[in-house]
């Protein structure tokens, strides 16, 4: 029993070793990106008239390719950030916070995103838990393939903890990807915010509180994806 | 209004330094920039001078001495402690942003990816500095 004791605690103290490792080297990869995007965009300002439509074009998707990785390191930095031992306690009014995050996401006009009923009132550390409505909700309208889009946000309350619901009427989800999905670095469809990290961090915040992510999903007629968080 | 700041950068990227440049050199008034490598050449820098800086504009990661040591030696000195600082990092880290506004900073600016924001931001926190009176040590 001794030994086993000893060993979790090393297992655990190498892992936090591997998640400041990811964080620095996110951190230092990050600035050598900025720099090259700042060097990127003088060359294209001063050479634009002179290289011809087709190198612009292939700067540009050099640019696109530099965002695309610097939204990449910055959910690895997010990722590795997720840990007991950082947890704040502070009192959310979920019905201000999830209008707060619509407001900040890119939403597309043919998409509506709709609060079906009243929610709680949590604590929980608000950074965290802003992770996991966000990213479950551009997940609903970034993937969303219809004319008209349509997100709805809902809660279920139990005895000791609350169901949440974002449902969306997208593409679905094949049965065999229900369990992939929360994989790190899973994407199904392309997007060019899309990292594959997104449900990684959900599943992760989530299980520093002990809630549970399930989803219900019919291909090609939408997803709804469910979580738990307990009340206390 | 004033037209222009006296500017300590305290900036160890090369071309963090040429983003800065860049940006002053398109507006609209001549601020006075000196530049510093990291905390302890900044501090050189400012015991030297017999003018100090209006504001200082600085990074966190640098060698020798860093950002946040060098924000707690000047916050406890009392020849430079009202001089307004504005960190300007790559890390939005918790935990850099608390120790900063707890030692006591200006502004936290973390530098956007694309240069044009980056151009924005700069531009911004300097007109609204321009706006401001200073304690002239």
């Amino acid at each position: 029993m001794h030994q086993k004791e000893q060993l979790l605690q090393k297992l655990k103290h190498q892992n936090e070793q591997l998640n400041d490792y990811a964080h620095l080297v996110s951190h230092d990869l990050k600035s050598s990106l900025r720099s090259l995007s700042a060097l990127l965009t003088w060359v294209k300002e001063d050479c634009v008239e002179k290289i011809g439509e087709e190198s612009v074009g292939n700067l540009n998707l050099m640019e696109a390719k530099i965002e695309k990785m610097d939204k990449f390191l910055e959910d690895i930095i997010n990722y590795s950030e997720i840990g007991a031992k950082n947890l704040k306690t502070n009192t959310i009014d979920l019905n201000k916070k999830v209008i707060n995050i619509i407001e900040s996401l890119e939403v597309p006009k043919n998409i509506n995103i709709v609060i079906i009923n009243n929610l709680p009132i949590l604590k929980a550390d608000a950074r965290r838990l802003r992770q996991v409505f966000e990213n479950l909700i551009s997940n609903a309208v970034n993937f969303n393939d219809k004319e008209n889009g349509l997100v709805e946000i809902g809660v279920e309350e139990k005895e000791d903890f609350y169901t949440f619901s974002i449902k969306d009427n997208g593409q679905g989800i094949a049965k065999e990807y229900h369990e992939k999905i929360f994989n790190t670095f899973t994407t199904l469809g392309y997007h060019e915010k899309s990292t594959g990290m997104g449900l990684s961090i959900v599943k992760r915040v989530l299980e520093l509180y002990g809630g549970d992510i399930w989803l219900e999903s019919e291909v090609l007629k939408g997803t709804t994806f469910y979580f738990t968080f307990p009340k206390k | 209004m004033r037209k222009s700041l006296n500017i300590l950068l305290v900036e160890d990227d090369m071309i963090e330094i040429m983003k800065f440049n860049r940006t002053i050199s398109k507006l609209a008034y001549p601020h006075n920039i000196v530049e510093a490598k990291n905390g302890e050449e900044a501090l050189d820098i400012l015991y030297k001078n017999e003018s100090l800086p209006d504001i200082i504009l600085l990074d966190l990661n640098m060698p020798k001495i860093n950002g946040l040591e060098f924000l707690s030696i000047i916050r406890k000195n009392d020849h430079f402690k009202y001089i307004p600082t504005v960190i300007l990092t790559s890390s939005n880290d918790h935990k850099d942003v608390t120790e900063c506004h707890q030692l006591g900073i200006a502004g936290y600016l973390v530098k956007p990816l694309k240069f044009s924001d980056y151009a924005e931001s700069i531009k911004t926190v300097l007109d609204y500095w321009c706006f401001n009176e200073f304690v002239q040590a």
